[in-house]
């Protein structure tokens, strides 16, 4: 069966990534831009400022708001240390009360709190996070260059997370073997996969783990 | 050799935006010693007057004595070197981080022990482990600091005015510009606000 065309922001099928985060990875960014084939302008250069909701209690679905929607994507396996995701589901803010529970809340897999309101706006739904003891609003400041290395989609990006700076590296793809060979060319065949919960858990102190360097 | 004579100081945190400051710092001021440091800070979300560290196996707290035209006088306080008695973790450390001790089951606790059976046990506390790269100056007669910190892992710039006397801070402020428009952010309160312990309830404005 022929391979899927990626396009980068594109929708496809739920794609493999390879995802990390440090402070160096300037080797692999150098490699990155010399292997890549020429890429849309648009996506050269992409900022963009979200808030990740962090749960103590869920490391399956990565839940975070973005250009005013709630956005979440859900885990579905890992094949050769490559995960999986799928998305969920996109909500508008001002977001309904029937959504908050029937799919929001049990995406952080915490207790459902009682709500007053038919619908929340964004401000309301974030006093909830906040009072909520066992989520977390964290602030995520991305700019992300974006690259084709081995027909998969590349990007390195400077991430700030409540302030404070990392450097992130992923490819990912439909196809494992892609995502593997371009690991391969750009040296991080080596490196912890790291996704952005995972990421932002260990930074904030949820995790007592190292970043990658 | 620990400093017993309290001083004032003003302290700035920021990835780019106090690179102008550090440059400024840089050529005007006496360059020092660079120090590689690695330290862990216990934190609460409840505690602002205490800062509580370990490095070397040594834990110290300094305390915040007074707040006065800007600048903050930390008082510090060496606790001791682990293996430390519980007498001191239970009513020394416990205290100053703000949360209840747990009950405590030997008399006295190695590093390890107290990390993995206290400090992490424990949902209220959180660890940074910072790892700092120190470029220590002389300025306007004051003790200067730059600094490139790694707090678990994510990093942020700092810069630093310390000196016993608080004329001689707020001249060197004036002479980097640095002051009036800058919030004076102590280390606790920077780690505190990359944990996400201290609440952000105005997140909106960011975005």
């Amino acid at each position: 069966m022929a391979k899927e065309e990626l396009e980068i922001g594109a929708i496809s099928k739920p794609r493999f990534e390879f995802r990390s985060f440090g402070q160096d990875f300037e080797e692999a960014a150098y490699l990155m831009a010399r292997l890549s084939v020429p890429i849309p302008k648009k996506v050269w250069e992409r900022e963009s400022e979200e808030i990740y909701i962090l749960s103590k209690t869920n490391d399956k679905n990565n839940t975070k708001i973005r250009d005013g929607k709630m956005d979440i994507k859900t885990y579905v396996q890992t094949v050769d240390g490559l995960e999986q995701w799928n998305p969920l589901m996109k909500g508008e803010f001002p977001i309904s009360v029937e959504a908050l529970k029937n799919e929001v809340f049990p995406a952080f897999m915490v207790d459902i709190p009682s709500f007053e309101k038919e619908v929340y706006t964004k401000e309301e739904f974030l006093n909830i996070i906040e009072t909520h003891s066992e989520l977390q609003a964290v602030r995520v400041r991305k700019e992300r260059y974006g690259y084709m290395v081995n027909d998969t989609i590349c990007e390195l990006a400077d991430v700030l997370i409540n302030g404070a700076h990392v450097v992130s590296i992923n490819s990912e793809s439909t196809e494992i073997e892609d995502i593997k060979r371009t690991m391969n060319d750009l040296g991080v065949s080596e490196v912890e996969n790291i996704n952005y919960l995972q990421a932002i858990k260990r930074i904030i102190g949820w995790i007592n783990k190292p970043l990658a360097n | 050799m620990t400093h017993t004579t309290p001083r004032y100081e003003f302290r700035v945190f920021g990835v780019k935006s106090i690179n102008p400051f550090i440059e400024a710092l840089k050529s005007l001021g006496q360059a020092g010693k660079v120090r590689h440091i690695s330290e862990i800070y216990l934190m609460t979300s409840g505690n602002n007057n205490h800062n509580i560290k370990i490095r070397n196996k040594r834990l110290d707290i300094k305390t915040l004595v007074m707040q006065e035209n800007g600048l903050e006088q930390w008082n510090p306080e060496e606790v001791g070197t682990f293996p430390l008695l519980k007498d001191k973790i239970k009513n020394q450390i416990f205290p100053s981080l703000g949360v209840e001790s747990p009950v405590l089951d030997r008399d006295v606790y190695t590093l390890k022990q107290f990390m993995q059976e206290l400090v992490l046990e424990d949902p209220d506390i959180i660890v940074a482990l910072t790892e700092k790269e120190r470029f220590a100056f002389e300025f306007e007669g004051c003790i200067c600091e730059y600094a490139e910190v790694k707090i678990n892992g994510a990093l942020q710039r700092t810069l630093a005015i310390e000196s016993e006397n608080p004329d001689l801070v707020c001249r060197a402020l004036e002479v980097l510009k640095l002051g009036e428009a800058h919030e004076n952010v102590n280390y606790p309160k920077a780690l505190k606000r990359v944990l996400g312990l201290e609440i952000d309830y105005d997140i909106n404005k960011f975005f």
